[in-house]
């Protein structure tokens, strides 16, 4: 014979107790149990309140064609300088050596954005000449789109002596991000979006290494170029250029941003929540 | 290279293509959305969703499911790997790269990052603009359709009409094949993302003989990946747009819209256009009648070599120190670097213009400077008198420019009114020589004294003091750099032989210097001991030092006495001071939002010898500034005593 349901109802069971009696207090414990603990455990923990959070993203990066090359070609300190800055190239008189310079951007995987440069710079010599020493300035434009549009226009920095009179020098590295502060979670950041040098000067002093560096430094987000170890090939044939040959990779960046305090409440209360749920099941 | 995703800017079209068309196939999402309430049940419903999705594309790959997918599955693992090696050395088709791994019949995740170009034979390519083109005409005409046949394609085929070594599927080899050691290429495929479709697989095999042979097979490719692309309803989404074609009209604007930082000309023109305004503006390059056309002051730009042709900015005060390296016997009276005339020997142009009115340059004062730094002023009488000359055997090189100092003035209306050089001349007998040019800017019938702060001190700038003259209130040296002055370290170890220069002292900046003495004989003490002292605190010390950066001197009480303290130990005959140590104390003051900088105390401590002076001693003077600021300490007012009486008839019916 089947059997069916006919008809349910839940029941409602009171239990009652006066004031002062060990089921009060056993209440009164689950009572504190369930809310003070949660509290505990989540202040304890260190993730409570979340300041910086970080995120991924592969930057931008454009060559902006500006390049600054001094190379030192006697022990006595003589030089030879090349710039794209004709205010520059006015100044430097009779050390102007123009060289011949080629550059590839390559976007490799196709994404859109472009992956490493290709920098190669042979600087004709004379036969009396020797390079010791090599300061170059390239300039990029950087920027970053995913939580603040950050753009900036930054530096690549090589230098490198020897007491070897050089042929070659070969750098390989990957143009990295540089933060003192994180960066905003949205907005617009042009704070650095000038340029690394003044090009548009007449004066020396915009020219003045110690002042680039010096003021580049100053910034807050810069990029730096970092490269394992440089490559000075010794060996120069007469009448050959010296040549800088470099690979610069534009990496996937690691950027830290501060995390929002709307959101760290949200994840506060279901931090809370979870424990509050754990320890609840756990009174019962 | 590590973000392998396609673009968005590449791959939305058939994203939003081939998912759209699935998902509107099925129809699931309008059903499940029904039934969704609050924000939580939408996430839910969204996860459901794709849950769905998922199951509905995996019943899709098992219908494609073919022979070879068994081969397939580990391949996901290796991809950050192959995507690497495909970086390095792949040609940027869609082709697999040349690994010699027997990555033969697999799908290779290399090819997965490109998506289009593999659709055009590297043979194509798009034809290139003729030179001459008519007017209003498209620079290209038509564009060649892209091939998308894999078994013609051979992306490695480099060179025409001869076999490419390693090259299996160039058409131009045939027996070459015994020569191979590898498939430099060894499978063409359309495109990636598709889930199912043809591939060109080569490899080599080695014969009975040990010959290689080339084994050609068309296959049909399964892709493993869960987004695969079962059907392309939208082929346009899988290869580039059409570019518009370059026009005379829309020239410029696609320049606008493409154009990229580059190499350019554009700047070589000179950016320095004479203006023709009634006076000079800030940062305006003055304007002379010598060979450059403008006023310059040798500058370092970028080392530590003088650059001549550095410009002065009007209202820009500059200053600099630079060397310069010539030949001492050849160039002495050639080099104009170093030749007075061409420091004063020319004419400003008032204002900008050549029409304008010209002032001569004021040879206001010449120094001249000996080979062991001692100095002599020289009654002015014409620039051309001080033209460098060679002596003593080309070994020499006399009146060398060592120090140019201009000092220009100027009317509120930008007008210049006057210039003046004072030069320092020096002989000299070792290049280089290093060479401090300054050019300083005074409004005419004004006189302007700086102070080191207003009111507290700042970092960096030079401590006020001076000497007090009865009725007469502070007296200071005019050079606020040469009030507070110690002892300057030089080559010249010897303290008895110190040449005269010293160290300003500046505020917050501690410091240490010194020299040795040695001692062959302490017969007269007295002498010595004065020497010493002459040399740590020079020829007059200030006894007050300004209490703030702007002290005013005929306000006594802004100023504060100098302590002396003196250390002496009584057990030996002879003591003479060893060193000399400036404590400063200094305190905040004012408000804490913008703390002043005042002195509280200068002490001058004396050490003088503690045991008998034999060898070299050290002679040292130290400058060190002491925070004295008492914190700031949290006060609260005291409570408001509440003075609230009753009216004097509150209670009145009762009282």
């Amino acid at each position: 014979m089947a059997i069916y349901e006919v008809y349910s109802h839940p029941a409602l069971l009171r239990y009652k107790t006066s004031i002062c009696t060990k089921a009060t207090l056993f209440l009164l414990i689950v009572l504190g149990l369930t809310y003070i603990p949660p509290l505990l455990v989540t202040y304890k923990s260190q993730g409570f309140w979340i300041k910086l959070s970080t995120y991924e993203e592969q930057p931008v990066v454009k060559f902006q064609y500006q390049i600054l090359m001094i190379a030192t070609t006697s022990i006595n300190g003589d030089y030879v300088a090349w710039s794209t800055f004709q205010n520059l190239n006015n100044l430097l008189g009779d050390s102007l050596r123009i060289p011949s310079v080629s550059v590839m951007e390559v976007d490799k995987n196709q994404d859109g954005k472009y992956d490493e440069m290709t920098f190669k710079l042979q600087l004709p010599l004379q036969s009396t000449e020797q390079v010791y020493s090599v300061n170059l300035i390239l300039g990029f434009s950087y920027s970053l789109f995913r939580m603040s549009t950050f753009v900036m226009q930054s530096m690549a920095y090589i230098q490198h002596s020897s007491p070897l009179p050089g042929s070659l020098l070969y750098v390989n590295g990957d143009l990295k991000l540089q933060q003192r502060q994180p960066l905003n979670h949205r907005g617009l950041d042009t704070r650095y979006n000038v340029s690394v040098i003044n090009g548009s000067s007449p004066f020396a002093s915009a020219y003045d290494l110690t002042n680039i560096i010096g003021n580049y430094q100053e910034r807050n987000v810069s990029t730096v170029l970092s490269w394992p170890s440089p490559l000075w090939m010794t060996g120069r044939a007469a009448n050959s250029p010296f040549v800088i040959s470099a690979v610069i990779r534009y990496p996937v960046e690691i950027i830290t941003y501060p995390f929002q305090n709307f959101f760290n409440l949200f994840v506060c209360m279901l931090y809370a929540t979870c424990c509050y749920v754990l320890f609840k099941s756990l009174a019962k | 290279m590590y973000n392998n995703k396609p673009s968005r800017l590449f791959s939305g079209d058939f994203y939003c293509d081939t998912f759209g068309s699935q998902n509107t196939g099925s129809g699931f999402i309008s059903l499940d959305t029904a039934s969704c309430g609050g924000v939580m049940d939408l996430i839910l419903c969204l996860l459901g969703s794709v849950l769905f999705f998922l199951n509905l594309k995996s019943v899709f790959s098992e219908l494609n499911t073919t022979a070879t997918e068994s081969q397939l599955s580990s391949n996901e693992s290796s991809w950050d790997e192959d995507a690497a090696t495909q970086n390095s050395s792949l040609p940027p088709f869609g082709v697999t790269a040349a690994t010699e791994e027997p990555a033969f019949g697999s799908y290779s995740t290399d090819a997965w990052a490109t998506e289009a170009p593999i659709t055009v034979s590297p043979s194509l390519g798009f034809p290139r603009a003729a030179p001459t083109v008519t007017p209003s005409q498209p620079l290209i005409s038509s564009l060649q359709t892209p091939v998308t046949d894999v078994s013609s394609l051979c992306p490695c085929n480099l060179l025409e009409n001869q076999c490419d070594v390693n090259c299996c599927c160039d058409p131009g080899c045939a027996e070459e094949f015994a020569l191979f050691t590898g498939c430099s290429v060894q499978q063409v495929i359309t495109d990636s993302m598709l889930c199912s479709q043809t591939a060109a697989i080569y490899s080599l095999n080695m014969t009975v003989n040990g010959t290689m042979q080339r084994i050609s097979t068309l296959t049909n490719l399964i892709n493993p990946d869960f987004f695969c692309i079962q059907t392309n309803n939208n082929a346009a989404g899988l290869s580039f747009g059409t570019p518009e074609i370059p026009t005379n009209g829309n020239f410029d604007t696609l320049v606008k819209t493409f154009s990229r930082p580059s190499f350019s000309s554009a700047g070589t023109a000179s950016s320095t256009s004479p203006s023709q305004a009634s006076g000079y503006k800030y940062g305006d390059l003055i304007q002379t009648n010598s060979i450059k056309g403008i006023l310059t002051l040798p500058a370092p730009a970028g080392n530590s070599w003088c650059s001549n042709g550095n410009p002065v900015g009007f209202l820009q005060n500059q200053q600099a120190q630079c060397n310069v390296k010539f030949n001492l016997a050849t160039d002495c009276t050639n080099l104009s670097s170093v030749n007075i005339a061409s420091y004063s020997n020319f004419q400003i142009f008032q204002t900008p213009g050549a029409a304008s009115s010209l002032v001569n340059i004021t040879l206001r004062s010449v120094t001249l400077q000996s080979l062991d730094g001692m100095r002599s002023q020289s009654s002015v009488t014409n620039a051309s008198s001080f033209a460098p000359s060679v002596l003593q055997n080309g070994t020499v090189c006399s009146k060398v420019v060592l120090q140019v100092n201009y000092v220009i003035t100027y009317s509120e209306a930008g007008v210049i009114m006057n210039a003046e050089v004072s030069i320092v001349l020096g002989v000299v007998n070792a290049t280089p020589v290093q060479q401090s040019f300054q050019v300083t800017f005074v409004q005419v019938k004004t006189t302007s004294t700086p102070v080191s702060g207003n009111p507290g001190y700042i970092n960096g700038l030079p401590l006020l003091a001076g000497s007090l003259i009865a009725g007469s209130g502070i007296v200071q040296s005019t050079n606020r750099f040469g009030q507070l002055m110690v002892m300057k370290s030089s080559s010249v170890q010897d303290c008895l032989a110190l040449p005269g220069e010293r160290l300003p002292v500046l505020f917050g900046i501690n410091m240490v210097s010194g020299c040795s003495l040695r001692i062959n004989n302490i017969s007269n003490c007295s002498l010595l001991s004065e020497q010493i002292l002459g040399v740590l605190i020079g020829s007059n010390f200030p006894d007050y030092v300004a209490s703030f950066g702007n002290s005013q001197a005929q306000n006594v009480l802004d100023w504060v006495q100098i302590n002396t303290v003196t250390t002496a130990s009584s057990s030996f005959s002879c003591n003479i001071p060893l060193s000399l140590d400036l404590v400063i104390q200094w305190t905040k003051y004012g408000s804490l939002v913008n703390p002043q900088a005042q002195i509280v105390s200068l002490t001058r401590k004396f050490t003088t010898n503690s045991t008998a002076l034999q060898g070299t001693l050290q002679i040292s003077s130290t400058v060190s500034f002491v925070d004295v600021s008492a914190a700031a300490q949290p006060g609260y007012k005291a409570p408001p005593t509440i003075d609230a009486k009753l009216p004097f008839d509150f209670f009145f019916p009762f009282v």
